[in-house]
Formats: C-alpha cells, sequence, structure tokens
C-alpha cells in the first residue's frame, strides 16, 4: 500500500514537470531572417518560476536583453500571469540556426523550453550595398569623432629641463587638455608611465582642479593630473612614458541630411556642438589619447670625485651629536647624524662610522623627515648609531665626511661633521666583556692575586755581580792562567832538552872513559869486568845519544831507534853484531885474550862511527 | 795625624751607622704598610711602598706589595707595571707571575703578539726566567771547569785522554759562552730595554710625533710596550702585534 502511494505521488511530480515543460515556451519573431536582419527571441512561461538560464545563441550577434517583462491577467475571476524574458538577435550569417531551449527552476525542478528555428538566408544586393555604405558611414563618423576628440582632448607632458646630470632631479608634468564644451563620459588612466631608468617621486597633487587656459587662441579645461620628480639613475638617453588615457566621450552626431554634407566638412568640429537646425542623435566614442614621450639626455658627473663621494647630489649639510656626552661603559649612547638639504636624500646610504676602540656599533637607523616638494626632494634623514662603549676612557668619534655635487656650483663639496669627545667612566663590572682570552686563562678568571710578601727580600738597588770587577776578574783570569802554564810547560820542556843535549855532546866522553877502564880491566885479565864495562860504554852511549833511559833499551827495540834515527843498515847491523859479541862475551868469561882485544876495537870504532854518523 | 785617623774611624762608623738605622726604617715602613694592607687601608699602603722604594729600597717584593695594593684599588694599569718591575728584578717568581697575569686578564687590549724564531723566544724565555747573577755566576763555574780541561789536555799525552780532554773542553766552553749570553741578555731586559705601561685609561697612538697627527690606533690602560725612540715630549712605541706609533709621556710609565 505504502509503495504505491509513493508511485503515484512520483508520478504526479513527474506529470506536473512536463507539464510546466510545455507551459515554458520559446518563440522567435520573425523565424525567417536575412544577414544583417534583427529579430526577438522570447521566453515566456506562465508560473512564477526562477533561475532562468539562457541557451548559447551562437552565430547570432546579442544586441539587446534580456528584458524580462510580467504579466497578470484576470479571466473569469481566475488569474493567469505569464513572464517572459526577450532577446533581440541579429543575424551574422546565412543558414540554418537552431537556439535551444532555456532553463528555468521551477518547484525545485529544473524545466527546459522548447528550441527554435531560424532561417538565415542571403540578404539582397540593394541591402547589402545599404549595409556597407551604413557601415563605411560608421568608420567616417568614428574615424571624424577621433579626430575631434584627439584635437579637444590632449595630455601634454612638460619637463622643466632635458639635460642633466645623474641624480640631478627632472620634474616631470602631465596635463589634461580639453575643450570646455567636449562631453567627456569617463576619463580613466590606462597606462601608467613606468619610468625606467629614474628614480621617482611621486608630488602628491591632492584634488584634481580644473581650470581654465588659453592655447593658441583656443581656450581649453586644464588639469594637471602628475607630477613626478625624476632622478635619472644612468647615463645617456632616457625616456620620460607616455600616460595613456581612455576616454569616453558623447557626441551630437548630424542627421541624415547633413550626413551627406561631410565630405566638405570645414567646420565640422563647430557643427557638433552647435548645429541648432538638427537635433540629431547622441552617439558615444571611446578613444585612447596618450602623451608624447620626451627624451631626456642624463650626463655624467664631473670626473675628480672625492673618494667619500656617494652619489649624493643637490645641496646638502651634514651635522652629528651624541645623545649623552658621558656614559658607563657598557651603556649604550646614540650618535646621531643628521643630513639634511635637498637633492636625491632618499638615494642616501647611511655614512660609514669609523670607531677606533673597544666600541660594540650596531647598525644605524634611519628616520626619513623628507618631504617632496614641487620642485625637488627636501627635509633631512637621521641615522641613529648606537654605541656601547666597553671599557672606560676618553674617547673620540672621528669627523664624518659627506661629499655631494653641488648643482649649482657644479663642483663636489665636502662637508664633515665636528669631532665629538665621550667620556666613558668605569662600567658595571658584570658587563665587562672579555675577548681573546685563552682557555689557559679562562681558568685565571675568577682566581684572586696571592697574598703580599712579608719578608721584604733582597735590596736590588745595589751593583749587580754581573759586569762588576769580581765577575771581569773571574772570567777573564782563566785565560792568564792558561797562558802562564803553557810557559811553564815549555819552559820545563826546554830544561829537559838543554839536558840531554848535553847528554848527547858528553856521550862520547863518558863511552870513551868507559873502554879506558874497560881496557884496565883487560890489561888486569879482569874479563868479567871488562865486558861488563865495555857493554855499559856502549849502552851508555847509546842512550845519551838517544835521550833515552839505558833501562828503556834492549837489544829488540834498539833496531827500530837506529833506523829511526836515519842509520844505515850497515852501521845498524854492525852495532847489532857488536852488542851480540858483547853479549856473548858477558856469558863466555874464559874467551880468547885477542878475541877481547878485537871486542874493545870494535867497540871504539862503532862508538866513533855512531858519534861521526848520527849527528 | 792621631786627630784625623780618629775622625776618619768616627766618619766610617757614622756611615755604617746610618746605613743600619735607613735599613731598619725600610723595615719598620715595609711592617707598617703590610698591616696597612692587611687592614684593607691599600691607599695608605700603597704610599707606604712607594716611600720604600724612594728612600732606595729596592726589591721585587716591595714591588710586588705595591702591585698588589694598586690592583685592590683597581688601578690595573699601574698594578701590571709594579709586578713587571718585580718580575724584572725577580723573574722567575711564581707569586708575581700569578698576579701579573690575573692583573692583565682585567685590562682590554688583547694584543696578540707577532710570532717569534723558536730558537730566539726559547733563549730569550730562558733569560728571562732567572736572575742575571744566576747566569753569570754559571758563566764563571762553566769557564774555569773548561779551562782545567784545557790544562788537561795540554798535560796528557795518551791520544785518548787528549780526545776526550778535548771534548770536553768544547763542551764546557759552550755551555759558558751560553751562559754569559744569557746574562748579557738578562741584563738587557732589566736594564736597557725599556717598556712602557699605559697608564691612562686610553690613548690614542699617532701616527707622527704631532697632536695633529692621523689616530693610528688606540689602546688602553695597562697595555705593555717597548720604547723605540724619544722625540721632546713625544715617544714611539710598538706593540707586541707590530704595530708602531708615537704617544705622549704623560700618558704611560716605564718599566
Amino acid at each position: 500500500m505504502r509503495k504505491v502511494s509513493i508511485f503515484i505521488i512520483l508520478f504526479a511530480v513527474l506529470l506536473s514537470g512536463k507539464l510546466s515543460a510545455e507551459n515554458f515556451r520559446a518563440v522567435a519573431q520573425p523565424d525567417v531572417v536575412t544577414v544583417g536582419d534583427r529579430f526577438q527571441v522570447s521566453f515566456s512561461i506562465d508560473v512564477d518560476a526562477g533561475n532562468f538560464k539562457a541557451p548559447s545563441f551562437a552565430g547570432f550577434n546579442v544586441l539587446a536583453g534580456p528584458s524580462t517583462s510580467q504579466n497578470m491577467q484576470w479571466v473569469n475571476g481566475q488569474v493567469s500571469r505569464s513572464i517572459s524574458w526577450t532577446y533581440v538577435l541579429e543575424a551574422t550569417k546565412e543558414g540554418n540556426f537552431k537556439i535551444d531551449g532555456a532553463t528555468l527552476t521551477y518547484n525545485g525542478n529544473k524545466i527546459q523550453s522548447n528550441s527554435v528555428q531560424i532561417s538565415v538566408q542571403k540578404p539582397s544586393q540593394a541591402r547589402l550595398d545599404q549595409m556597407n555604405q551604413q557601415k563605411q558611414a560608421e568608420k567616417e563618423q568614428n574615424k571624424q569623432a577621433i579626430n575631434i576628440i584627439n584635437d579637444n582632448l590632449k595630455i601634454k607632458v612638460n619637463v622643466d629641463k632635458t639635460n642633466v646630470y645623474v641624480g640631478e632631479p627632472v620634474v616631470a608634468t602631465y596635463k589634461l587638455y580639453m575643450h570646455p564644451q567636449l562631453q567627456i563620459l569617463q576619463l580613466s588612466p590606462d597606462k601608467i608611465p613606468q619610468l625606467n631608468g629614474f628614480w621617482n617621486q611621486e608630488y602628491n597633487l591632492g584634488e584634481v582642479k580644473y581650470g581654465l587656459e588659453n592655447v593658441s587662441g583656443q581656450t581649453f579645461r586644464t588639469a594637471t593630473i602628475k607630477k613626478v620628480l625624476l632622478f635619472p639613475q644612468q647615463i645617456g638617453k632616457l625616456k620620460v612614458d607616455s600616460y595613456d588615457f581612455k576616454a569616453n566621450v558623447r557626441l551630437q552626431v548630424q542627421g541624415s541630411r547633413r550626413q551627406r554634407r561631410n565630405d566638405a566638412f570645414g567646420n565640422f568640429f563647430d557643427d557638433f556642438f552647435n548645429d541648432s537646425f538638427f537635433g540629431g542623435n547622441y552617439k558615444d566614442f571611446e578613444t585612447v589619447v596618450k602623451s608624447p614621450t620626451i627624451e631626456i639626455n642624463v650626463k655624467d658627473l664631473p670626473a675628480g670625485a672625492p673618494a667619500t663621494f656617494t652619489n649624493a647630489v643637490g645641496k646638502f649639510q651634514i651635522n652629528s651629536w651624541l645623545d649623552k656626552n658621558a656614559v658607563r661603559a657598557g651603556e649604550a649612547v646614540t650618535y646621531k647624524v643628521k643630513i639634511s638639504g635637498s637633492g636625491n636624500l632618499k638615494l642616501l646610504d647611511a655614512p660609514k662610522l669609523d670607531l677606533q676602540g673597544n666600541f660594540e656599533v650596531y647598525e644605524p637607523k634611519m628616520s626619513d623627515n623628507t618631504q617632496i616638494t614641487s620642485s625637488n626632494v627636501q627635509g633631512d634623514l637621521i641615522f641613529d648609531y648606537i654605541i656601547i662603549p666597553q671599557a672606560k676612557g676618553e674617547y673620540k668619534i672621528p669627523p664624518m665626511e659627506f661629499t655631494f655635487f653641488d648643482l649649482a656650483t657644479k663642483k663636489y663639496e665636502t662637508h664633515s661633521t665636528d669631532e665629538l669627545q665621550l667620556q666613558v667612566t668605569e662600567g658595571d663590572n658584570k658587563s665587562f666583556t672579555i675577548s681573546g682570552v685563552n682557555k689557559e686563562d679562562v681558568k685565571l678568571l675568577n682566581q684572586d692575586i696571592d697574598f703580599i710578601m712579608t719578608d721584604m727580600g733582597e735590596n736590588k738597588n745595589t751593583e749587580t755581580f754581573y759586569m762588576s770587577g769580581i765577575f771581569l776578574l773571574l772570567a777573564v783570569l782563566p785565560l792568564p792562567l792558561l797562558i802562564l802554564f803553557l810557559l811553564w810547560r815549555r819552559k820545563q820542556k826546554e830544561n829537559e832538552e838543554n839536558q840531554s843535549l848535553y847528554r848527547r855532546s858528553k856521550a862520547r866522553k863518558i863511552a870513551q872513559q868507559r873502554l879506558k877502564s874497560a881496557k884496565m880491566f883487560l890489561l888486569s885479565k879482569e874479563y868479567a869486568k871488562f865486558t861488563e864495562e865495555i857493554n855499559r860504554a856502549i849502552w851508555g852511549f847509546l842512550a845519551d845519544k838517544f835521550s833515552i833511559q839505558v833501562s828503556k833499551l834492549t837489544r829488540d827495540n834498539i833496531d827500530g831507534i837506529l833506523k829511526s834515527k836515519k842509520a844505515s843498515e850497515e852501521l845498524v847491523a854492525t852495532v847489532i853484531e857488536l852488542l851480540d859479541k858483547c853479549e856473548f862475551a858477558r856469558y863466555a868469561p874464559n874467551a880468547v885474550d885477542d878475541n877481547l882485544h878485537t871486542l874493545y876495537d870494535e867497540a871504539e870504532t862503532v862508538i866513533s862511527d855512531l858519534e861521526v854518523k848520527l849527528k | 795625624m792621631k786627630k784625623i785617623f780618629l775622625l776618619f774611624i768616627l766618619n766610617i762608623l757614622i756611615q755604617n751607622f746610618t746605613f743600619a738605622s735607613d735599613e731598619i726604617n725600610a723595615n719598620e715602613a715595609f711592617r707598617k704598610a703590610n698591616n696597612a694592607y692587611m687592614k684593607e687601608d691599600f691607599k695608605g699602603a700603597a704610599l707606604l711602598y712607594q716611600d720604600i722604594i724612594k728612600n732606595g729600597f729596592v726589591s721585587a717584593n716591595v714591588y710586588y706589595n705595591l702591585g698588589n695594593c694598586q690592583f685592590r684599588l683597581k688601578n690595573y694599569g699601574k698594578a701590571i707595571l709594579n709586578f713587571e718591575k718585580a718580575k724584572r728584578l725577580a723573574p722567575s717568581d711564581e707569586s708575581i707571575n700569578l698576579n701579573l697575569k690575573i692583573a692583565n686578564l682585567k685590562i682590554v687590549d688583547k694584543i696578540k703578539p707577532l710570532p717569534e724564531f723558536f730558537l730566539f723566544s726559547y733563549l730569550n724565555g730562558i733569560a728571562k726566567s732567572h736572575e742575571t747573577d744566576t747566569f753569570s755566576w754559571w758563566g764563571i763555574l762553566f769557564i774555569w771547569i773548561a779551562v782545567i780541561f784545557v790544562g788537561f789536555l795540554i798535560v796528557s799525552n795518551k791520544a785518548f785522554l787528549k780526545k776526550v780532554s778535548f771534548g770536553f773542553v768544547l763542551l764546557f766552553f759552550l755551555i759558558a759562552a751560553s751562559s754569559f749570553y744569557l746574562a748579557y741578555q738578562s741584563n738587557h731586559f732589566l736594564k736597557e730595554t725599556n717598556e712602557g705601561i699605559i697608564l691612562t685609561p686610553s690613548v690614542y697612538v699617532k701616527s707622527s710625533p704631532d697632536s695633529e697627527a692621523l689616530d693610528a690606533f688606540i689602546l688602553h690602560e695597562g697595555t705593555k710596550f717597548m720604547i723605540i725612540d724619544n722625540l721632546g715630549h713625544w715617544t714611539k712605541i710598538k706593540i707586541a702585534n707590530g704595530n708602531i706609533g708615537w704617544i705622549d709621556k704623560e700618558t704611560f710609565q716605564e718599566i
């Protein structure tokens, strides 16, 4: 049962939608047209519906619409109402076109009207000619109108100079000129000048004031619409852009009779305004009015700018002061620099503050008190430098130099501030900053100094040992001592040498004496004593001769000693033979008497030989 | 004749006596100064120590104590000056070195010294570590030892002994020569090198001896520098980082 009722309701809704759609009608009047014709398309409905959405009228020009109309009718006590939306369309090309139905919302449902068929046909030749003529006339009319507008509505730009230095301000004034009788519906800026290559400052004109001005016999209404200060930033030819305005002007258009006379419109413009014969129609024209562009020649500043020059051009003054002249270490003090005057003030950078000593200097803050006047930027800039002195002392804030190019004298001028004094007193110890302290020192930071010494120590106000007499004596003494020692040694050696010389000179004598006593022993037949004596004589002679002790001479080393004294082999051999014989004789005491005699003779000859050969 | 002799004796006695009494006065003043220091009357103590020095008694300890007084009075420049003076007289004293280091932390300028050839800085370090007389005695001692070895060298007649003695002679002569060099250096630091300490809170060091000259740099109280030259009331100085400039004689005191 329930299902059935829902079905019925749904059906009823659908039915009512269908009924409404039939009531929503679209009608085209007429539905057969030629190209260029106008016709109406209207959509109407009998019920109160909303949210009308028109179809697209592709292929047609919409000339007007939608215009809405509502009708209410009382027929036989019954109210019937209808709403219609009407469009005026223009056929633009031939062919068959279908305009889709419009949509509406009724009782929450979307309903659509029927579509209409339009047949657009080729126009006749006469009609085409007429249309072309009309178009031509319209074009002509437009052209004329724009000429008229351009003649009577102008924007001029005026610069006060065209040959300037970089940074020298140029005042550009844009002025509007219009004929007092020109009926301007709307005038709006189309393109605002960009002014590339300039730093510009717009002068605030306030409300636009109109005035009257006579330009070559013609009176115009004028208004200054823009005034800009231009500070050229580049060298060369710079262009001051045009200012474009979009103007909507209403002009009176002549009647058809007048139009024929147009070919000779000598005073056409006057006709526009003073046509008393023909009431004519009014027509609105839209055009863009442009100001001419102007070139400005920008020269470079003369050479020879001082190092302190920072592109300031104009006329300036600089002064500086401190907000307080005495401050505790660690507290801030403000150093203010004021640059005042006129010129490219706003382009100036903060001058560099070059402080020596233990200061913390912060980036300057700038306050701008400049005004744009009709010819320049004037006023002052104040730079605030916050300085925090770190240590007590008497400090100087060095003068700050500021160079600018004076346009009046065409010369660079340098002004400087006064040198300022800053008295810094002892600050709070806690704020004392320690920089450049190494690790080792950090340990010491919180350490206190050692206590005083309780003994006086030695008085050092006396001569030092260094370079004193005793010092010099002790330092130099070793040298003479050493020399004395060496002298003593030399003397000693000399003595020894003398002794050996003596021995050498006496060697033969002693040997001969011994030989003599040996001979005595030989004669007395004491052979043992004889050999001993002869041995002593030879050995003693050799020892004396070579300054050697007898005990140090042996049969073995005598050979070497003799050779070292440059004795010949032969001699050495005889000496050794003799020594051997002596030795032999010593141990053979019962030797023959003759042998001992020859031994004696040999000993004598050897000794004399040695004496002679070893001189 | 007798009278003259008596007068001579008397004169010597008086001289000795006055000398002794000076010593006593100095001791007395030193004791008083120490008491004042302990009672935290640093100003009074400083005056007494200064009197002791003015009266001709100069010792590392008196300068050191005076430095301590100035440190307590927060006159760090003067404290450093006196510690430096004490250090010259007793270069290896630990208390003096410690207090000087602490005082140097209190001053503003932290100047990074120029790097020096390591051998020179090493030798200078040694030269500054002891008193001149210590080095002098070392020199004397070693030159005598060297001479004794020269004797050995002459007397000995064996090749080996000669070689050994020659080695010792060379060694000890070298040691003696270095000792004398160190003594010379140490004395140079003490007497001939002029150093100064800035005593005013801040000084602009000028690039030439003229008050109108450009400021080269700024120095603060307590900074040590070397004196290179003097001209009128201007002094040419060189700081540890090698910078050179002129300052007024009023602004510093020599060590």
